[in-house]
């Protein structure tokens, strides 16, 4: 494995545990809304649950983030902002379709999406530098 | 902008690697300023001026000055 990849998967790897963690609570949660009758309070506290690994998550990522080189730092910079850009004009579009009864969106679909979306356009702009 | 990084880094017989480490930067970064794709920071610049021990416009020149 490259050294740059490594030092990569080292400075991400709490960001990934964190998402996986709020994944897997997320799963756990729609598993329990479905099976389980539970108080509106407790669902509440459920549904919110998964904020806390998410918090987690965004704070190692902007942590490995701010340990990568100036050029890096670009690149991730440059992907967010595409990213965003794109997936608000998605969801423009997914409006418009749904306004003329062609497709309903669900909010996962724009969580799929954006990551779909943030994939390719890094993928892009690693290309773009190399 | 342009650079004699390649040149200066060849004259001295480094890899890419060898100069990202000075450096601390990623090699691809070394890369990217090689082949100008990417015009360093001016702290960075200096940084790489002074890993060459040369004054920071022997390494960098502007797009327009020949």
């Amino acid at each position: 494995m490259k050294q740059e990849t490594k030092r990569y998967l080292i400075a991400f790897r709490p960001a990934f545990v964190w998402a996986i963690i709020g994944l897997a609570l997320v799963f756990a949660s729609s598993w329990v809304f479905q099976s389980v009758v539970l108080s509106s309070a407790l669902r509440l506290l459920l549904a919110l649950l998964p904020l806390i690994p998410g918090g987690l998550f965004l704070f190692y990522l902007v942590k490995g983030l701010r340990g990568f080189d100036e050029l890096q730092q670009r690149i991730y910079t440059e992907t967010a902002t595409m990213t965003f850009i794109v997936t608000v004009l998605l969801t423009f579009l997914f409006g418009s379709l749904q306004r003329a009864g062609l497709y309903t969106a669900g909010w996962d679909d724009i969580g799929n999406a954006m990551m779909f979306i943030w994939i390719c356009i890094y993928l892009l702009n690693e290309w773009r530098y190399r | 902008m342009k650079n004699h990084l390649r040149e200066l880094r060849a004259e001295r017989g480094w890899s890419q690697a060898v100069l990202a480490e000075k450096l601390e930067v990623s090699r691809q970064t070394v890369n990217a300023i090689e082949t100008q794709k990417y015009d360093p920071s001016l702290p960075l610049a200096f940084k790489i001026a002074e890993v060459f021990n040369m004054k920071i416009e022997e390494v960098f020149t502007p797009n327009h000055r020949k």
